[in-house]
């Protein structure tokens, strides 16, 4: 990435300055990763937090840029002065200043839940999770290589802090189920609103949000180590498709949908093979009562949509195909999972949780949310209920709307550097 | 300035009041020049609605429109509104969840869903004054403007503003409804999408700023205070002009004096387009062989409607002036090597179809980047590494089965329109005699990644695509026997050992690729390998003077790398289209042979002697002469404000809607070139904003009717927003038309 804007800077005034600036973001989250001590991690979570809002504002001159910085500013103050409280909290009740002692304590009081809570809160800033969002969408006056950055170093650093302590949130369950709706509850709605986005920057920048909450569900359901492989590769997949985002308007689009049962059907059988497979190469069972069953289903569905651009023009040798493509899938995707969460395996952060009445309800949402766009139902939901479908659209449009004095609204506002 | 005068309209009838009120939305159009989306970034001048005003008035006029720098505040707040809207209406497909009622037409999808808004919703009566206002656009437009009391004979003023500050969305507007339908698009009623637009900013006007009307005072208490380019400015640029112009016509001077007569039969033609970067590449391979060289405009005189088989989209190949009148449909070929193509190509569909069903869904993103993490990193990684190998190793399997030529089937245009496409493009670049055994006709194209303006370096006179099936077509007919035998009962004999290949010049890298069919005789063999031969070596030279042009003014190096970045998916200057353009030189080739014009003219070929009518000399005034101040004027324009009449810098750009750009988050639609299109850097421009200078080679009576008879041409000449030289074959000195049309020695 610093690589790429390089180049891409070129002829920039204060290209010296991005680069410099550039250089000691990727430092301090490199400091950040390794990190044990809660001052030094505080320290180098501020810094690179700083080093962001100097990029944001990299064109000083452009009021509605610097603006979007100090948006951002806002909730990053927030979030540190959350974080600060609890490393309070937490080092008055442990006694012990190094995160790895931290989490091997075993009292569990009242404060101690608290400062999870606050820790959680200060995670959805960062992580930019409903009703935090609102900086991240605001965030594209920046340069490309800074929002690829930010997507895919910047706001992993919410669940990162999650990952920390997370033998502390395995003992609390009261919020790892706050952390599943909440997760759940962004991950549906962001992706609803990376749905209507006409603008690509700002769809990727909703894309990430919905990720986030999926990579928290997936925390809140205890499965930490499936949470970081989440955050590693959706961190390269979305900087590598920030930094392509020019080529949006040549992109040509083809959607296909399942027409008719026997698409379904096979569609379906597909999934259901790439679901077996995954669950082979990631060493989870294919039916559980625990959590994992999340992962597995969503690899159902991901193989469902594999057979459907090939199954459109029907063969008996496109089946073989098909089951193929879905089983080699399932297989690489199982693998690259399961591959992250070995190197996990002795932190003892992986306990799948037994699922309940919550967990039903949130995969009922997911796959609901999915078979409804997917069948087209919402067709039919438009003609009974107009308005209220209305309502929702422009609610959904309003929430996703960067910050108003981020957008520049008349044209001179916009400053070259 | 036709204001109607308030005592007629009391008077007049209603249904004549319809009428003037309909002429002045009309008018208060009038200064907003259209902008083509981003598929096909047809130049034009940001100006066009002041060509009747000299140059400098024009200049100051548009910018107490274009450039003020501070608006009343509430403009802010309605423009916010304005273009949250127009994003998710006017979409082309970006959005995977349309609009609801978004078919149904901008204005009634805007008021059905606004009641819901946030703000508009909220306001003091906001949603019953949606639901309650007339639903013609242009009922409510009127409605509108008397509840915001605006005087009727203030009203086209006021729309005039309400337009240009947010004229960028406007410019897209006045594309759609003026120039989409001409094109061909789909869609079926767009002649009131103006009235609709100028309603939907009314309503939110009205909703948000009930005094509304305090825009007029505001309007007239800034009065004319802010002047675009400052006077220092455009005198600077005038005695760049006079230094041009004395340099070059020094040049053409010296140049035709050398001139003798003596013409060997050359080994090949090449007819390139007029494009400036055609210039460069004439010039070198005239020095490489027995090459003669024409200039044409790069669609070949065929207005061509192009089908493709797999995209579902036609579009037009054809300078937008014109209608298409021809279709050629792109066929799969059964050729071997483009069936390994269609088997390649068919499997990277359905990786994308795959790709694109995941990403644009429910809950499946969330697997889809897991999946592709690991291949998105290996390839940043190579593209970091090795950033131009991938796509270099896709350009080259595309070069080697042709994927540049594909089979054009143009079996519905008749015989006749074949011959006479055939003859008018011969006569026209004054090819009528003397054929070569070769003759390429060569369209250009560029070939550029992550580029979201990449067809603004397209061929112009093609509309803003690549300019390889109109060559393609019309080297198919000159090949055909029956079209021959026609073109010869017409008195253009072309003998049976000349053939005519076309050939795509790719302006990125300078390369040329030659299409070779099968069955080519001995001889033409062997010319067409020299010539191969030959544009490579040319090319490599001129691609080693860009990457040295590349770095200008900097401490780094050339590299091969910066010579062909053209596929680097990080670099913001893949080639430098046409910026220093300055100059249009008609006439024949001899003029011009020994001259190195530095890429910055467009070359026409037109020789007098056999054009007695003018009739040629006629098109080439009205048709390529535009095309090119066009092109002259954006440039220009973008240079000069890049803010206001450019697109900002590339580095902080947002694709909206598939077909336009933002900055950031939002903001008007930045219609003109980027930043880096005419910028070295942030300070330094690279392109010189001169006027078109046009030298025409022609006796100067001849010129001088066209003036006089063509509204236009006169129109730009008479206001110097070009100037106009005439060779005159039968005197010595040169003459240059001046404001008042007197011809001028100089």
């Amino acid at each position: 990435m610093f690589s790429f804007s390089c180049r891409y800077m070129q002829g920039d005034l204060g290209q010296r300055r991005f680069q410099r600036r550039y250089l000691a973001l990727i430092i301090s989250l490199i400091a950040l990763a390794n990190a044990n001590h809660v001052v030094f991690f505080f320290v180098a979570w501020l810094l690179s937090n700083l080093a962001l809002l100097f990029l944001m504002s990299h064109n000083g001159t452009w009021k509605e840029a610097r603006a979007a910085a100090l948006v951002a500013a806002r909730s990053f103050l927030l979030a540190a002065l959350l974080m600060l409280a609890a490393f309070l909290i937490l080092w008055t009740e442990t006694g012990s200043c190094s995160i790895s002692r931290m989490v091997e304590s075993s009292t569990d009081s009242l404060q101690m839940k608290f400062a999870l809570v606050l820790l959680f809160l200060a995670a959805c800033i960062q992580s930019a999770l409903w009703p935090f969002h609102r900086w991240l969408i605001s965030s594209l006056n920046s340069p490309t290589p800074v929002s690829a950055l930010m997507h895919a170093g910047l706001v992993n650093g919410g669940g990162f802090i999650l990952v920390r302590f997370a033998p502390l949130y395995l003992k609390t369950q009261e919020v790892l189920a706050l952390m599943f709706v909440v997760g759940l509850g962004t991950a549906i709605s962001a992706t609803l609103w990376k749905l209507l986005q006409p603008s690509v920057k700002r769809m990727l920048a909703c894309s990430t949000v919905g990720q986030m909450g999926f990579m928290v569900v997936q925390c809140g359901l205890g499965l930490f180590p499936a949470a970081v492989a989440h955050l590693c590769l959706h961190g390269c997949f979305k900087a590598y498709l920030f930094l392509t985002s020019g080529a949006a308007a040549q992109e040509r689009r083809v959607v296909v949908r399942a027409k008719g049962l026997s698409q379904w059907v096979a569609a379906l059988l597909s999934g259901i093979v790439m679901g077996q497979s995954f669950s082979w190469a990631s060493n989870h069972p294919f039916v559980s009562d625990n959590s994992t069953v999340f992962l597995t289903v969503l690899a159902c569905m991901a193989g469902f949509h594999i057979a459907l651009p090939l199954i459109q023009n029907w063969r008996w040798h496109t089946a073989f195909v098909v089951l193929l493509l879905a089983a080699f899938a399932g297989v690489f995707y199982g693998a690259s999972v399961s591959f992250i969460e070995q190197l996990f395996e002795p932190t003892g952060i992986y306990q799948p949780q037994t699922l309940n009445i919550l967990h039903y309800i949130g995969l009922l949402l997911l796959v609901g949310s999915w078979a409804l766009h997917q069948s087209r139902m919402y067709q039919l939901l438009y003609r009974i209920f107009p308005e209220s479908m209305d309502r929702i659209y422009v609610s959904s449009l309003t929430v996703s709307e960067p910050h108003p004095s981020t957008i520049t609204v008349n044209r001179s506002n916009y400053r070259l550097a | 300035m036709h204001y109607i005068a308030e005592d007629t309209l009391r008077f007049s009838s209603q249904n004549a009041m319809m009428l003037e009120f309909k002429d002045v939305i009309d008018r208060s159009w009038k200064n907003v020049a259209p902008a083509w989306p981003l598929e096909n970034m047809v130049a034009v001048n940001p100006l066009m609605g002041f060509v009747e005003f000299p140059f400098s008035d024009a200049v100051s006029r548009a910018a107490s429109l274009y450039q003020r720098k501070r608006w009343p505040e509430q403009m802010g707040e309605i423009n916010r509104i304005s273009i949250k809207w127009l994003q998710v209406l006017l979409d082309e497909g970006q959005a995977a969840i349309e609009a609801p009622g978004k078919e149904r037409g901008l204005f009634s999808a805007f008021r059905r869903l606004a009641c819901w808004d946030d703000v508009l919703g909220n306001v003091a009566h906001g949603a019953p004054t949606l639901k309650e206002l007339p639903d013609s656009a242009q009922d409510c437009i009127e409605e509108l403007l008397r509840r915001l009391e605006i005087p009727i004979d203030q009203a086209e003023r006021f729309l005039t503003l309400i337009l240009t500050t947010l004229f960028g969305w406007s410019a897209n507007i006045c594309f759609r409804a003026d120039w989409m339908a001409a094109e061909g698009g789909s869609e079926c009623k767009l002649d009131d999408l103006k009235c609709q637009y100028l309603a939907m900013r009314l309503i939110i006007a009205y909703l948000v700023w009930p005094t509304a009307k305090d825009l007029l005072d505001w309007d007239v208490q800034q009065g004319q205070t802010e002047t675009g380019a400052s006077e220092g400015a455009l005198r600077v640029m005038r005695e760049r002009e006079a230094g041009f112009r004395m340099s070059l016509l020094r040049e053409l001077k010296q140049s035709s004096a050398k001139e003798c007569g003596a013409h060997h039969p050359a080994d090949a033609q090449l007819v390139f387009c007029i494009d400036v970067r055609s210039e460069p590449l004439r010039h070198a391979i005239e020095q490489c062989g027995s090459y003669q060289t024409f200039g044409f405009a790069g669609f070949f005189g065929v207005p061509l409607k192009v089908a493709s088989c797999h995209k579902h989209d036609e579009y037009s190949s054809c300078p937008v002036l014109l209608k298409p009148q021809h279709e050629a449909r792109l066929q799969q070929s059964p050729n071997n090597n483009l069936s390994v193509m269609g088997a390649w190509g068919a499997l990277a569909r359905t990786a994308r179809s795959v790709y694109q069903s995941l990403k644009y869904a429910f809950s499946t993103p969330f697997p889809l980047a897991e999946m592709l993490g690991v291949p998105a990193l290996v390839s940043m990684v190579g593209r970091v590494v090795a950033p131009s190998l991938c796509p270099e190793m896709l350009e080259r399997v595309a070069l080697s089965s042709g994927a540049d030529f594909p089979e054009i089937c143009t079996e519905a245009i008749s015989l006749d329109d074949r011959v006479s496409l055939a003859e008018s493009a011969l006569r026209l670049m004054g090819l009528v005699d003397n054929f070569a055994d070769v003759v390429v006709l060569c369209g250009h194209a560029s070939r550029t990644t992550n580029n979201p303006f990449a067809s603004s370096l397209d061929c112009g006179a093609c509309g803003g695509r690549p300019g390889g099936p109109n060559a393609s077509v019309l080297a198919g007919f000159l090949n055909q026997s029956e079209v021959r035998d026609a073109l010869a009962e017409r008195g253009v004999v072309i003998p049976s050992t000349c053939i005519f290949l076309s050939a795509l010049h790719n302006t990125t890298t300078d390369s040329v690729n030659i299409h070779r069919p099968q069955g080519l005789l001995p001889r033409q063999h062997q010319i067409v390998q020299e010539l191969g031969h030959a544009l490579d070596k040319v090319g490599n030279k001129l691609r080693h003077g860009k990457g040295l042009q590349r770095v200008v003014g900097k401490r780094s190096k050339p590299s091969a790398l910066q010579a062909c970045g053209s596929m680097d998916w990080s670099e913001v200057r893949p080639e430098w289209g046409l910026a220093r353009n300055a100059g249009f030189i008609v006439g024949p080739r001899s003029l011009t042979k020994n001259i190195d014009l530095g890429g910055r003219c467009f070359l026409h070929s037109y020789e007098w002697s056999s054009d007695p009518e003018s009739q040629h000399l006629r098109t080439i005034m009205t048709a390529p002469m535009i095309v090119a101040h066009w092109i002259n004027m954006q440039y220009l324009f973008s240079t000069m404000d890049n803010v206001a009449y450019g697109a900002g810098s590339k580095i902080t750009l947002n694709v909206t809607g598939k077909f336009g750009v933002m900055q950031g988050n939002g903001s008007d639609l930045m219609t003109g070139l980027p930043l880096q299109s005419v910028f070295v850097s942030d300070q330094d421009a690279y392109h010189e904003p001169l006027r078109l200078l046009v030298v025409i080679h022609a006796p100067r009576d001849r010129v001088a009717t066209i003036i006089q008879e063509e509204d236009l041409v006169r129109n730009l000449v008479k206001n110097q927003w070009i100037h106009l030289v005439v060779i005159d074959p039968h005197e010595e000195s040169h003459y240059s038309c001046d404001g008042d049309l007197n011809w001028v020695e100089c």
